[in-house]
């Protein structure tokens, strides 16, 4: 379904598969250089920095096929709208553990643009 | 460039400019003389050629004396069809049929721009002629919009844009002739009667902000584009200034259009994520929509919007609300579809206003791109059925 996907996007541009592919392997870098960020913003109690990162991870990791760490940002990103601070420190760890592992894969050529509906359904 | 340079570099083109003017007189005059035109076409040609003339010396004066305050402004058509019928006769008596076409709603020119974009289309008219000697010569003018994917990291900045082409069916070039002739557009010596109208209209196009570009195929002719931001049209580069005027009244209004079924769709990308921007700008090129991204909505494209079919607009840019700005769009009289993007489908609504009301569209960016994908193949679909009549206007009235 992924490959069915990313072929659908752009079967007629490969200059924007290729595009693509060079634009998520950079990405992949910014996220695991988040880690960090993330966590000094926790520990120093910037809790806007912290939703600001969190928001913008839920929302751009989903394009790029992060899922998984899209859904544990906006986790993140609601626990400090809803002033849950308790729990920050539990969902951070565990998303800056998947920033920390964020893995675009060997196989990046072949998961352009995933169907995360698709991937949803079968996890 | 260093002040001599650029000195000489100026006086060597209105050198070339005078001089193309000052031919075109003596050409009407010879034509007549030996019989090759009507008396009254030659007096028509003189009359436009002495009057072009005219223009460019006040147009000499203008550089050194341009009024910014003067709220002068020329109808870009008219502009055109006044360079266009200096030509004519001298293309007529060569068996070129002239075309001119233009985009409606095309903007209105200062004053003090006038002469330069002129000597511009006028060079690329001359060159035009002169290496043409049958088959049809056709200007068209209409909007431009940069967007180059690729090169970097999203999207250009909106900039609202138009050009003017020039295509004539005449010699044309191989590719060392390209070659050499976009050579002679940057050379640094001019050279009397090699190149300098090549250079002169380049570096009357930079003056403005903008560029020329030349494609040739050797024995099918040759197109010329020269594409001018919207901001080098209006005095002291006011576009507020060239809106206010175009729409009569003091206030910013986006000026809404129809479109053309036979072009693509055009979107404005408003997301202040690099890589969300990206991601979205080729999915959208891929789907064949011409896309300008930017991370904000600056004036210039509140200004024109109504040249975009879509705005596809984060909710959420920097400490702006992407929802408020889109509500502005709707009141300043924006008529496209207005496409939301959101980063967390639970955040919607957040500023107590019905985000269904403002945006056509919410699309939850967290669930991938298929849901845009898919919605902008409707909009494709939707387009070549609704004729003339922009899908966003269906959809508004709808």
């Amino acid at each position: 379904m992924t490959r069915a996907s990313s072929e659908t996007a752009f079967a007629s541009r490969p200059d924007l598969a290729a595009a693509f592919r060079q634009r998520k392997l950079a990405y992949g870098d910014r996220l695991r250089q988040l880690t960090s960020t993330i966590k000094t913003a926790l520990n120093e109690q910037h809790y806007d920095e912290v939703q600001r990162i969190a928001h913008r991870l839920a929302g751009t990791c989903g394009l790029y096929g992060f899922a998984d760490i899209g859904s544990k940002a906006s986790a993140v990103a609601e626990a400090v709208r809803l002033r849950h601070h308790d729990e920050l420190p539990h969902l951070v760890d565990s998303l800056a553990q998947s920033l920390r592992e964020v893995d675009v894969g060997h196989d990046v050529d072949d998961q352009a643009i995933p169907d995360n509906r698709s991937l949803a359904g079968t996890t | 460039m260093s002040a001599p340079i650029i000195a000489r570099e100026c006086v060597a083109g209105w050198y070339h400019d005078f001089r193309t003017a000052v031919g075109l007189v003596l050409a009407y005059a010879d034509l007549q003389a030996t019989r090759k035109c009507t008396h009254e076409q030659a007096l028509d040609g003189i009359r436009s050629s002495c009057s072009y003339l005219l223009e460019m010396i006040d147009g000499l004066y203008d550089t050194v004396a341009v009024d910014d305050t003067d709220h002068d402004f020329v109808p870009f058509d008219e502009m055109l069809a006044d360079v266009l019928d200096t030509f004519r006769t001298t293309a007529d008596l060569k068996g070129i049929a002239t075309l001119l076409t233009f985009e409606p709603d095309l903007p209105r020119v200062h004053r003090s721009r006038v002469v330069t974009v002129k000597r511009v289309l006028a060079n690329l008219l001359s060159n035009a002629i002169r290496c043409s000697e049958r088959g049809q010569l056709s200007i068209h003018a209409g909007r431009a919009i940069d967007a180059a994917l690729i090169d970097e990291p999203v999207l250009h900045e909106a900039t609202p844009s138009f050009y003017i082409e020039v295509a004539d069916q005449g010699c044309g070039m191989n590719r060392q002739q390209l070659q050499r002739l976009l050579e002679l557009q940057v050379a640094n010596q001019p050279r009397r009667g090699r190149g300098q109208g090549v250079r002169t209209t380049a570096q009357l196009a930079e003056s403005l902000g903008g560029r020329v570009s030349i494609s040739s195929q050797l024995g099918v002719g040759t197109r010329a584009r020269v594409t001018l931001p919207a901001t080098a049209l209006a005095a002291g580069g006011s576009v507020a200034m060239l809106v206010e005027k175009r729409n009569a009244s003091p206030e910013l209004k986006v000026v809404s259009r129809t479109i053309n079924q036979n072009r693509a769709i055009r979107a404005l990308l408003v997301d202040d994520d690099d890589d969300a921007r990206f991601c979205i700008g080729a999915l959208l090129e891929a789907l064949g929509v011409d896309v300008v991204g930017s991370a904000t909505v600056p004036a210039v494209a509140m200004v024109f919007a109504g040249e975009f079919d879509v705005i596809v607009i984060d909710e959420h840019i920097g400490d702006d609300s992407g929802t408020a700005l889109a509500a502005r769009l709707r009141l300043a009289g924006y008529r496209g579809a207005l496409v939301g993007l959101s980063g967390d489908a639970r955040e919607m609504n957040c500023l107590g206003v019905d985000e269904a009301k403002i945006f056509d569209t919410v699309i939850d960016k967290a669930e991938g791109v298929r849901p845009i994908e898919e919605l902008l193949t409707q909009f494709s679909e939707q387009l070549k059925s609704s004729g003339m009549m922009s899908v966003a206007e269906q959809l508004c009235a709808n």
